[in-house]
């Protein structure tokens, strides 16, 4: 993968100005292999630094020596599910692929060629679940599987996944990953109910509650991934962006992520070359802008909250009409 | 109260899996919002209606009692879920699982208290309510004259 690096001048020096006017100003991000302030609460992004990812899967491989060997071996022969529609697609069998999303792979290294005024450059983008402030994967489980932790990771209860609910085409990058034969659904009514568990990335999130950084943080050599409190870590890339004249991605996203992508390439000519060279698709999800995706259901919130008040005042009408009703009878 | 359980029951998976109830271009969610914004005004109306001015002649029957905690505890859960959908706030870790578990299962014991409920009346007893002692009979009536509830 580092074969088609090709570190160009330009984005040497924007990198380098972007990071030497942050010392400058005071800056202070948590790197690499700093622990995380204790106590602090609050939501905690990782920033990762396009410019400075040159693609080697160390992160890949430090989610994979710390996840893989916890995900349970499926039971075989799986069972049919029925109706016949219902997806199945097993991926025990290719425990080994890691380039692109997996229920065994939970980080990986999409990448494209991008021409830049006639130059061209290796983009490396490390991806896996980009952790909503909002995220909708949660609202729609329908067992409540999916968590929220306090410090902003979104993760999954394996004992109460049936591996069937609509978290991945809830999710507007389809992170998600269903893994059949596995999990409480074997118990119950296997051919009728469930479909197995669906994995992705959980942030490390015990580590994270121990107040150190993820794994893949951790492990990155280009010291690419940053981590901190999202608030700093938002003002961070906003600054890094205006720097290099660049693009961040994860303010905003879907109602604001605790992921943010920082890049002197604009994000969507990125998609656009992602498309053309077909690094998009199943498992390789895409960097398309969705919008807040709770926001209808959330501007209904008043209407909700004020029928309570609208029945005490139209049973109130009706008290006073039946007092009425009685003093002229 | 159907549009509440059919969009309720839209956001189970078996519903997608077995292609029931789930139209494309329509938003489970939504219909919700707007059944769950129906029952409370309805509830509440019920309730303060019953509490002004039908207790003193009504009470309820255990069937009614459990009904009514289920409904209050459907609405709180339903309530605490909407706030959960906001992104400013959130219900962390297992409080969302328990929220989100009980908000199903209230709405699923709703049935077989329906199904009860039905029977009992069909048995000639009361319904959700009975008359008061010594109060003038306002309840409908048993079918077959039996009393209590």
């Amino acid at each position: 993968m580092g074969k088609g690096l090709l570190v160009q001048r330009r984005t040497f020096l924007k990198v380098a100005a972007g990071t030497a006017s942050l010392a400058l100003t005071g800056a202070s991000p948590l790197l690499a292999g700093s622990a995380l302030p204790g106590g602090s609460g609050g939501d905690y992004a990782t920033i990762i630094d396009i410019d400075r990812c040159n693609g080697c899967n160390a992160c890949v491989e430090a989610c994979r020596a710390r996840n893989l060997e916890g995900i349970p071996v499926p039971s075989e022969p799986f069972p049919q599910p029925y109706p016949t529609w219902a997806r199945t697609k097993d991926w025990s069998d290719r425990k080994d692929e890691t380039d692109r999303l997996t229920p065994y792979n939970w980080l990986f290294i999409q990448s494209c060629t991008i021409s830049e005024n006639g130059e061209t450059r290796r983009i490396f983008l490390p991806r896996r679940c980009l952790h909503c402030l909002n995220p909708q994967c949660v609202t729609l489980c329908p067992t409540g599987a999916l968590h929220q932790s306090y410090e902003g990771a979104v993760y999954t209860s394996r004992s109460i996944c049936l591996g069937e609910g609509p978290c991945d085409r809830a999710c507007p990058w389809g992170i998600p990953q269903r893994q059949p034969g596995v999990g409480p659904y074997l118990d119950l009514a296997p051919k009728y109910l469930g479909n197995g568990l669906m994995f992705k990335c959980d942030y490390c999130n015990d580590l994270l509650s121990e107040g150190k950084a993820p794994a893949c943080v951790e492990a990155c050599p280009q010291k690419a991934m940053r981590i901190g409190p999202r608030a700093e870590m938002a003002k961070l890339a906003q600054n890094m962006a205006a720097e290099r004249g660049g693009d961040v991605f994860g303010l905003k996203e879907n109602g604001g992520t605790n992921t943010i992508y920082v890049s002197s390439v604009q994000f969507r000519d990125i998609e656009a070359n992602m498309l053309r060279q077909g690094q998009v698709g199943h498992g390789k999800p895409s960097l398309r802008p969705a919008g807040a995706s709770m926001g209808k259901e959330n501007s209904l919130l008043q209407g909700v909250l004020i029928a309570p008040a609208v029945g005490a005042a139209l049973a109130g009408v009706r008290l006073w009409r039946d007092k009425q009703k009685r003093r002229k009878s | 109260m159907l549009s509440a359980v059919w969009s309720g029951l839209s956001h189970l998976p078996q519903a997608a899996r077995y292609g029931l109830l789930r139209l494309s271009n329509w938003s489970p969610s939504v219909a919700h919002y707007y059944s769950a914004a129906a029952l409370l005004c309805l509830g509440t109306y019920g309730f303060v209606v019953w509490r002004l001015e039908g207790r003193n002649t009504h009470s309820l029957t255990r069937c009614g009692l459990v009904r009514v905690v289920l409904l209050f505890a459907l609405a709180a859960t339903g309530l605490a879920m909407i706030l959960h959908n906001m992104p400013d706030f959130s219900l962390f870790g297992v409080t969302y699982t328990v929220v989100k578990l009980l908000h199903l299962a209230c709405a699923l014991a709703l049935l077989p208290l329906l199904i009860y409920r039905l029977c009992r009346g069909w048995a000639g007893g009361y319904g959700w309510l009975c008359p008061r002692k010594g109060a003038e009979g306002c309840c409908r009536a048993p079918r077959r004259g039996k009393k209590g509830a």
